[in-house]
């Protein structure tokens, strides 16, 4: 949970930025076992995010289709992808501008990513 | 601090805590219950929480059924309550999903209700957001 407080910071620091943040919960660790609390959801508390439940694990598996190498427990998750203007998830789960994990960790360079996505 | 300045007070809540267990058993049943419960709630806590509510249901049986060293009365409120803190323990246990379901789920001020994923609506979303950049994060609850 320290990675979506860290996401949470990023977006501070760019509060005024046109982005659309799409937040999915899935279980992955045994303790996963409901639905995430108010409290958790709170982690992520930036307006302009869109929180999702994700109990089968669909996202995750939609991406693993455009893997050539599969993620390690076959599960994408702690993981945070940047996605420029104008791109559009057709046939297949766009490939990001910026993608990096565990959250926590690529948060700076997610920071760092941001105002070339947002440069008009 | 002196051995006996701490051991005193340790005594006396540790005679607290036998006095009640004696005449009030069904103490013990009320916190397995809310211990259960707030493993709900805190999900990172929660197999830590089960362990004493599971504990705390035995001590509550045994106090019930099998203690001799008390001579408070097996009332039915006791027994009732045993039962109902025994159902609720495992309801939270065995059917989290279903419970933790029950509970409301508020997302931030400004934010949507929490939507449970459907891959079209989510590309949907997705897609129709993009006259702006976007930021995914796949994340567990815990």
């Amino acid at each position: 949970m320290r990675g979506a407080s860290a996401i949470q910071s990023v977006l501070e620091q760019h509060a005024s930025a046109p982005l659309s943040v799409f937040v999915v919960w899935e279980p992955v660790l045994p303790t996963d076992w409901i639905t995430p609390t108010s409290g958790v959801l709170a982690r992520i508390r930036d307006p302009r995010a869109v929180q999702f439940w994700d109990p089968d694990r669909r996202l995750s598996a939609k991406i693993i289709e455009t893997r050539a190498d599969p993620p390690p427990g076959g599960v994408v998750w702690d993981v945070v992808a940047v996605f420029p203007k104008g791109t559009r998830w057709e046939n297949a789960f766009p490939s990001p501008v910026f993608q990096g994990y565990p959250v926590i960790n690529a948060a700076e360079d997610l920071r760092k990513s941001l105002p070339a996505v947002l440069a008009p | 601090m002196k051995r006996g300045t701490l051991t005193a007070p340790l005594a006396a809540l540790a005679s607290v805590a036998a006095a009640l267990s004696c005449c009030l058993p069904f103490g013990y049943l009320l916190a397995a219950a809310g211990l259960a419960g707030a493993g709900s709630l805190l999900e990172a806590g929660r197999p830590y929480l089960y362990v004493p509510s599971g504990l705390l249901l035995v001590v509550g049986f045994a106090r019930t059924y099998l203690g001799k060293e008390c001579r408070a009365r097996r009332t039915r409120t006791g027994v009732v309550l045993l039962w109902t803190a025994t159902a609720v323990v495992l309801a939270l246990l065995v059917l989290p999903r279903w419970v933790g379901a029950l509970l409301p789920r508020y997302t931030p001020a400004g934010q949507p209700p929490l939507a449970t994923l459907s891959l079209p609506e989510f590309q949907k979303q997705f897609n129709d957001a993009a006259g702006r950049a976007r930021i995914v994060t796949l994340l567990s609850p815990t």
